[in-house]
């Protein structure tokens, strides 16, 4: 039993070696976003600013035009439109495969969604950018609607809800619904009035781990916008990196008001986040 | 009576389903199809010429360094994941660690909650030639290394970055999984007569195994298909060093090229695809047993 103090001190040490390194490059960007490029520069190794300002966060006022209230319009739209169909389609979808898997065209459908998770996705943004032109409702100066169907897909975010509601629906009894065909209830009422309410934590699990994947999302955005008009937060900080001559205080500001909500929600529901997740993960 | 309610289900699943197909398969299966037409027509009138972007690729020797740098990219990060997350769920899940245990793992998840252009800008800063790594080598009596700027210590900084990116997933799926295992198997052990070291080898370890085919699957999935951080940090440089299939596609896009870059998507597709069918069925064999 002597040993044990030495060991748990040693535990101790090396989780807070890793806790610093994952969480330090926060501190830093934080910090950065309060400095001076020449400051940044110079003292990479300083955490914080030896002058503190806001240069980093007026830079960010306006970009390419737009404020950055206006890029994060984009991102609540974008993130909020991509959750509520990733929601709602994996919930309802997911239904109807428990219900009935072996109605013709479901298999079909399943094993889409499955193969879809394969492909690499920026690959599948060539023919989705061909598809989504052509179609003109998809796309054009401030429509979301291509960029937000193209990301409620298996190929971005919805495979964490598909499972966690499959997980779910694998732990409800069917009795449940036979009983509810027995007393004459139709399809709906059973969906609406029997499982929709033992749904509701799962759905609100399901619904916070797809805002927070989606809130970051850049790629499909950048290929299926037409012009700035529907750019997130995200999007525009790869794009304000794409070029030479980079700002690093303008970037380190960008970097914190995208990640600053995410934390925030995050810390808040800590506990729903992380199980879901591998409650979700644990069934694919 | 029920037959008629069956559009109902229908109607369920049509959303899902119109997603999975037209957003899903249909791109898929235009791409695979793109891949067998000539670029330059794309738009206009595709012209079928078999399987000549094919030809073009295999016989590209940037392709081969580019899937050849994929590989040895994807099985380091992979091992190296999992070896780090196994390790880290133990620790995390050790008895002595009560205040913090909560603190700790939301650090070691929160790169993985956080999205990715955030830390990889970070981590850029961090890896350039006059940036914080460097200087703290210089105070310990180190040369600066050109960390992005030489092959074999970019590929190394990438994997380093993706691993700081996604090992809390991985860490968080072996937490689960050790909840599950059955406690009073170490008991039973424990009395008769096994150490610490053998009731790790033959009870902890064989119960991981769920956790262990999921994220072996997942991690390579996910590896094979690294994308951002090329595109982010490196630009696949310095000398195609970290030119990844995906990435190197994505440049033949962006020169119009889409007979080629969809080629190259669909056999990094087909390679994906076989090597998890294989894992998946050599991990459900396993579990059979």
């Amino acid at each position: 039993m002597k040993t044990k103090k030495s060991i748990v001190i040693l535990v101790y040490l090396v989780l807070s070696v890793v806790a610093f390194v994952m969480i330090y490059p926060f501190l830093w960007m934080f910090f950065a976003s309060f400095k001076t490029n020449p400051d940044i520069i110079q003292n990479p190794l300083n955490l914080l600013p030896q002058k503190w300002t806001l240069e980093g966060y007026r830079a960010i006022e306006n970009m390419s035009g737009y404020s950055v209230w206006h890029y994060f319009k984009n991102s609540i739209i974008i993130a909020g439109g991509t959750t509520v169909l990733m929601v709602f389609s994996t919930a309802m979808g997911g239904y109807a495969l428990y219900r009935k898997r072996n109605l013709p065209f479901f298999g079909i459908i399943e094993k889409s969604f499955m193969i879809s998770l394969m492909y690499p996705a920026v690959l599948l943004l060539i023919p989705l950018y061909v598809i989504v032109v052509q179609s003109k409702v998809l796309y054009g100066t401030g429509n979301y609607l291509g960029i937000i169907l193209a990301s409620a897909t298996g190929a971005w975010g919805a495979a964490l809800p598909f499972f966690l509601f499959k997980q779910f629906f694998a732990s409800v009894p069917y009795s449940l619904v036979e009983a509810s065909t027995i007393d004459g209830a139709s399809e709906t009422q059973i969906f609406f009035w029997v499982i929709c309410p033992v749904m509701r934590p799962v759905i609100s699990t399901a619904t916070l781990i797809s805002f927070l994947t989606s809130w970051g999302l850049w790629l499909p955005v950048l290929m299926l916008s037409k012009d700035m008009s529907t750019y997130t937060l995200a999007s525009m900080l790869v794009n304000i990196n794409s070029e030479l001559g980079v700002d690093l205080s303008q970037t380190a500001a960008l970097s914190t008001v995208v990640t600053l909500p995410v934390i925030v929600i995050f810390l808040l529901t800590q506990r729903k986040v992380m199980e879901g997740i591998a409650a979700g993960s644990v069934k694919g | 009576m029920t037959e008629l309610q069956y559009p109902c289900l229908y109607l369920f699943i049509g959303i899902f389903g119109i997603l999975s197909l037209m957003f899903g398969i249909y791109p898929l299966i235009k791409s695979i199809m793109l891949s067998f037409h000539d670029s330059a027509t794309v738009f206009t009138n595709p012209r079928f010429i078999g399987m000549e972007n094919y030809l073009e690729i295999f016989g590209d020797s940037y392709f081969w360094d580019s899937f050849q740098v994929t590989i040895f990219f994807t099985a380091v990060s992979v091992v190296l994941n999992l070896v780090a997350a196994l390790c880290l769920a133990q620790l995390l899940s050790y008895k002595g660690v009560k205040r913090g245990a909560l603190f700790f793992k939301l650090a070691v998840f929160i790169p993985f909650i956080t999205p990715d252009v955030v830390g990889a800008l970070v981590w850029k800063q961090f890896f350039n030639t006059n940036g914080a790594l460097n200087q703290l080598l210089g105070i310990i009596g180190f040369a600066p290394v050109n960390w992005l700027n030489e092959a074999f210590t970019a590929v190394g900084a990438l994997i380093f970055i993706e691993l700081w990116k996604h090992v809390g997933l991985y860490t968080i799926i072996f937490l689960t999984n050790y909840q599950l295992i059955d406690t009073t198997m170490y008991e039973a052990a424990g009395m008769d007569g096994a150490n610490a070291w053998q009731r790790y080898w033959y009870i902890t370890l064989p119960a991981l195994r769920p956790a262990f085919v999921l994220n072996a699957v997942y991690a390579f999935i996910q590896f094979m298909k690294t994308y951002s951080v090329s595109r982010l940090i490196t630009f696949g440089g310095p000398n195609y060093a970290t030119n990844f299939v995906s990435y190197y596609a994505y440049t033949k896009y962006e020169r119009m090229d889409f007979g080629e870059a969809t080629a190259i998507a669909t056999v990094l597709f087909a390679f994906i695809i076989i090597l998890t069918l294989v894992g998946m069925k050599m991990g459900d064999k396993g579990n059979e047993d």
